[in-house]
């Protein structure tokens, strides 16, 4: 056989044979992570939103942009609010859970889903201590961040983690733009009593 | 042990060829994921199986490959099972899946498993590349086990998250970031060097 008859067919094959196999594997593990993925984001809203049993989710198309929203009730009561929120981080994408009052006045807390941040240094987001700064804050104002200190207290500042600044800056822009954002939306506002 | 021997293709990849302490391949995974051990560990899990399987896959199909396209087609190969590993950890291991983040996928350019593919499976037969993979993985893993735990214990504190050094002890921070990497393996392949040159004196 032509050798470059040869090469093209056994690459070929190759391609077509992992190409395969990959969409069967694909096919059948895509529903267990998509599970994975919502029980993350429940377990999330039930810890950030004390009482809330029952989570509405709600979609929000702003500007182009596709929105998660979920309200947390308890006996049909507004509870708090769950915005699944994302952006780039350092080296990719972060994506968040922050929990608000049912009045989207103050944080209960955020939760981090998804985030591929520098391991010892940026993925330090995630950890217990970090994300409990967040608790109470203001998100009628900016959230700020200070370097190696903790903040004033009543500041509505965060102390960045060191040596991740830029982590930690984008987290806070991640919070600080799309909580400004979706706040005055039609579709939130028709949702906040009840 | 005599070269080409099954015993001496699987553990020449433990010490005297050791992909990380002699060859110094597979330093990205290997300075990057180290902060923990848990974490080195579940890298040179998953590392070994991609490793075995594509060593596997090659060595079969050796024959069939033309050489001009076999870097693509193990190229190929691997991301393949990488892709494949990603998957399984994702819906079976979630949490595993989420402390390693990208470096899964990063499998794919670590130089040990294609230079495995290049310099022995498209050469041997199945049982010896399986061998050789085999060895390789497990001294992947122990490089990266005791370059993980060092780091831990003293940047850390802990080891496999369990408390080790005493209260009065202040974690050199400076060893889970990026620098403390480069020292500590530094340090380590200083002693396995002084290690072996001490053990070939009495050879040679």
């Amino acid at each position: 056989m032509n050798e470059s008859l040869r090469m093209v067919i056994v690459l070929s094959l190759i391609a077509v044979i992992s190409g395969g196999s990959l969409a069967v594997v694909d096919n059948f593990t895509k529903p267990k992570i998509e599970v994975n993925k919502v029980r993350a984001i429940k377990t999330g809203l039930k810890q950030l939103i004390p009482g809330a049993a029952d989570f509405q989710k709600i979609e929000i198309q702003e500007k182009g942009d596709k929105f998660v929203v979920y309200r947390g009730l308890k006996d049909q009561q507004l509870m708090g609010w769950g915005f699944i929120l994302s952006g780039s981080g350092f080296q990719d994408k972060i994506s968040i859970i922050a929990a608000t009052d049912p009045a989207i006045s103050k944080l209960l807390g955020i939760e981090v889903l998804e985030q591929k941040e520098t391991p010892g240094l940026g993925d330090n987001i995630k950890k217990e201590d970090f994300r409990a700064q967040f608790k109470g804050l203001s998100v009628l104002k900016v959230i700020g961040f200070v370097k190696n200190k903790k903040p004033m207290p009543g500041s509505n500042m965060i102390q960045a983690i060191s040596a991740a600044t830029i982590s930690t800056k984008k987290l806070l822009s991640i919070i600080n733009d799309n909580l400004k954002r979706l706040r005055g939306h039609q579709k939130i506002k028709q949702n906040r009593v009840k | 042990m005599k070269k080409g021997t099954p015993a001496f293709e699987f553990a020449k990849g433990l010490w005297n060829d050791n992909p990380v302490l002699v060859q110094l391949l597979g330093m990205c995974p290997t300075l990057a994921v180290t902060t923990t051990v848990v974490n080195g560990l579940a890298m040179a899990l998953a590392t070994s199986f991609v490793l075995i399987m594509s060593s596997l896959m090659v060595s079969t199909f050796r024959k069939w490959i033309p050489g001009s396209v076999r870097i693509a087609s193990y190229i190929v190969i691997i991301a393949s099972f990488v892709t494949l590993a990603d998957r399984f950890l994702a819906a079976y291991f979630y949490d595993i899946s989420k402390a390693l983040g990208p470096f899964i996928p990063l499998i794919i350019v670590n130089c040990i498993i294609l230079g495995r593919q290049e310099a022995f499976s498209s050469k041997n037969t199945v049982k010896m590349s399986l061998l050789d993979a085999m060895g390789m993985s497990l001294g992947f893993l122990i490089a990266l086990v005791l370059l993980s735990s060092f780091r831990e214990i003293l940047g850390y504190g802990t080891w496999f998250g369990i408390k080790l050094m005493p209260a009065f002890f202040k974690p050199w921070v400076i060893m889970i970031m990026p620098p403390g990497a480069f020292f500590m393996l530094g340090i380590i392949l200083g002693v396995s060097g002084v290690i072996k040159n001490r053990a070939n004196k009495g050879v040679v």
